[in-house]
């Protein structure tokens, strides 16, 4: 069955598929961001590395889209201050297809149905799409926190004209 | 891998001395929204008798720089390379080992790697070995030597403006090579060709102008201290004295103004005031030198020298003996590392003596200026006042070190202990990101404004991190620092990284525990929010 072969090879996949995510920042960063240690001198890499195994747990088990939401928050909010445009920003769940293909093409068997899968492949897609809106929600917090802080300057600006500062 | 060490020829045989096509000393800068500071107002430039004052921003393609704009950029290196010992050693001794490359926010945050300290400074190295070394005029590229063309310049304003000059890089370094005085240099020769960004130069002009960042005039300084006054009384039920520019006071007082205009600052001046009323400090505010933040520091020497010079012309003027400084971060870094070399030593004052304790503080001997907290501190540690720690109960408190007072003073054990005997839940955060080794609020050194707000949250999520490592253990919903920009920057740092955790000074928290002469039963503390009751989303989380 394709879901215990998944389960089966956790480690090599989550592993594999944080090697593509960390290569798209190229290969200064990806080292550094793949450097285990201090999760305090290293946080994208440690928040990654943590999220990206609880991303994939989620799947492939209960597949809970509250779940998912709360462990993608942590990786999406970091890729959405990195000046990445919005399809790079949320690509790195298409590179989890990347991630498991050589599992399943390595050990193609009669156990794995056709069905089964498209059904991967589906809720994949569908993390892409929890993943687009959570991006969406954290660049709009970016701009309601951008504008708050406008207001709170022109406010004091306002209060100076006003003359009672 | 093989175990067997290669020997040195095969060693060298695996050098490739072609200049990869993709290497890092092509710059191509994209300025992208949300992610640079905009450029200096024109009328400011001008006011500041700046060079090359014009409308233009930092995304346009034509910068319109004078036409000798090359030439004034490398004479502007030759000038500081002899006036700077520093300067020359930073260029010439980096054996690029990397222990620094990893310790930038910037980089951490955002792995790119021109922020990784040894990088960027190598930005204005490569430009130095080709103009002013053997090697770069003979060898070029091979040897690390690039010339000096309109990218670069743009990728030394991207750059040196994503470098908060906290400091941190160098606290590693073996060569004690401080990146933050190779960007201050940086600025100082991108200000030559009028190169600038307009979160500094409109606070320096204002400060020149009315004394203050924001321009506040002296009526409105002076009413925005006595609005506290009246606030303070509201509060406590005690009416306290707050002089302006009285001469022949004892001390004067300098504050950085965003602790009358800003929040949460103003809560931190509410502190101040009770507790110099409680102690009976004989000292005085004033108008002129109505700001203890120094953005001219971030421009240029001599601007800083000008700006910094107020305060001791202030303290001549008015008569005083000596000088307490409030809760600024760069005002410390310039008052302790330049002030005594630029504009002291100030023979004229004494050296600081506590009228309550009768402590000397002899380790400011020569500027005659101490940090409130080591005032506070002493009195504390000698019974001076009485406190009531359990008016902080409602906060749980961890506490940010700002890079200037951690790394430029070393001021670490008295915000600490002012913390622990006014408050009863104190948490650190991990042992590498605090004290000497604290990580930047991303947004010091003049890059806090918000059209700048993407950098400052890429830069602010080591700190962030490390603040939501205490929230979830320990339900800290307080974030304590010492410094203007900070308690300005910080709170949009928590809201994107770790809401439900606020943003305090210091002082606020002596204000809210002092206990006065004649006050009122205090149900609510210096924000107005009734003390001692833990928020009920706290509650749940223990
Ligand atoms: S001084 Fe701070 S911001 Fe600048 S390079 Fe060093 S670590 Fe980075
Ligand atoms: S730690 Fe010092 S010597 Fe080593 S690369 Fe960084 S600046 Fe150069």
């Amino acid at each position: 069955m394709l879901n215990k072969l998944l389960r089966r090879n956790t480690s090599k996949i989550v592993e594999r598929w944080l090697g593509l995510i960390f290569d798209t920042y190229g290969e200064d960063a990806s080292d550094f961001f793949q450097k285990k240690g201090n999760r305090f001198a290293n946080p994208v890499g440690s928040i990654f590395s943590t999220n990206a195994e609880l991303i994939f747990s989620e799947l492939i088990n209960r597949n809970d889209k509250e779940h998912l939401s709360i462990f993608l928050q942590d990786v999406v909010k970091i890729r959405a201050i990195q000046e990445l445009p919005p399809s790079e920003a949320v690509n790195f769940v298409y590179l989890l297809k990347k991630a498991i293909k050589p599992e399943v093409i390595d050990k193609r068997s009669d156990s794995i149905s056709l069905n089964d899968y498209l059904d991967l492949q589906e809720s994949i897609d569908q993390l892409a799409l929890l993943t687009f809106d959570i991006y969406q929600e954290a660049r709009e917090d970016i701009n309601r926190i951008r504008i708050n802080e406008l207001k709170k300057y022109a406010a004091v600006i306002n209060k100076q004209h006003d003359g009672s500062v | 891998m093989s175990d067997k060490k290669p020997t040195p020829e095969e060693l060298f045989s695996t050098i490739d001395y072609k200049a990869s096509e993709k290497d890092w000393s092509k710059p191509h800068i994209k300025f992208k929204v949300g992610t640079y500071n905009h450029s200096g107002v024109p009328k400011n430039v001008e006011y500041l008798e700046l060079p090359n004052a014009r409308k233009w921003q930092p995304s346009d393609d034509d910068w319109q720089l004078p036409d000798n704009w090359k030439e004034i950029i490398i004479d502007g290196i030759k000038e500081r390379l002899d006036k700077f010992r520093s300067l020359k050693i930073f260029m010439d001794i980096c054996v690029r080992c990397g222990a620094c490359s990893d310790k930038c926010h910037f980089f951490i945050g955002s792995g790119d790697p021109k922020n990784m300290p040894v990088v960027r400074a190598e930005l204005l190295r490569s430009i130095y070995r080709n103009d002013f070394t053997t090697a770069g005029k003979i060898l070029g590229r091979i040897a690390g030597a690039r010339e000096l063309t309109l990218d670069v310049l743009k990728e030394w304003f991207y750059y040196f403006y994503q470098c908060t000059q906290c400091r941190r890089c160098s606290l590693f370094c073996p060569y004690g090579i401080d990146t933050a005085e190779i960007t201050i240099l940086v600025r100082e020769l991108l200000n030559l060709v009028g190169v600038n960004i307009d979160w500094v130069i409109t606070p320096v002009a204002n400060s020149f102008r009315t004394g203050n960042h924001l321009g506040i005039q002296p009526h409105g300084f002076a009413d925005s201290i006595e609005f506290a006054v009246d606030e303070l009384e509201e509060l406590t039920g005690v009416k306290v004295e707050a002089p302006i520019n009285r001469k022949g006071a004892e001390v004067l007082f300098v504050s950085p103004s965003a602790d009358y205009f800003g929040t949460p600052h103003y809560y931190t001046l509410l502190g101040y005031l009770a507790l110099f009323h409680e102690v009976g400090l004989d000292y005085t505010w004033s108008t002129f030198a109505s700001e203890g933040g120094n953005f001219g520091s971030f421009v240029s020497h001599d601007l800083m020298k000008s700006l910094n010079m107020k305060i001791y012309a202030e303290a001549k003027r008015l008569g005083v003996k000596w000088i307490i400084g409030g809760e600024c971060g760069h005002m410390w870094r310039v008052l302790h590392q330049y002030m005594d070399t630029i504009n002291g030593p100030a023979d004229f004052l004494e050296v600081p003596v506590s009228p309550i304790t009768g402590t000397k503080f002899d380790f400011a001997k020569s500027t005659k200026m101490i940090h409130i907290c080591e005032f506070t501190a002493d009195l504390i540690k000698n019974n001076k006042i009485k406190l009531d720690k359990s008016r902080n109960d409602h906060w749980k408190i961890t506490f940010h070190d700002s890079c200037n007072p951690a790394r430029a003073m070393g001021l670490i054990d008295e915000p600490r202990f002012i913390i622990n005997s006014t408050c009863n839940n104190f948490y650190e955060m991990p042992e590498n990101t605090i004290k000497e080794q604290t990580f930047c609020c991303g947004s010091g050194a003049g890059l806090g404004t918000e059209e700048n707000l993407e950098m400052r949250l890429r830069g602010g999520l080591p700190r962030a991190n490390a603040v939501n490592f205490v929230h979830e253990k320990h339900g800290v919903n307080l974030l304590a620092c010492i410094c203007a920009i900070d308690k300005a920057t910080l709170p949009p740092l928590m809201e994107y990284w770790v809401p439900g955790v606020e943003v305090a000074g210091v002082h606020e928290f002596v204000g809210n525990a002092l206990i006065m002469k004649g006050e009122n039963e205090r149900k609510v503390d210096l924000r107005g929010e009734p003390i001692g009751e833990p928020e009920p989303e706290l509650e749940e989380k223990q």
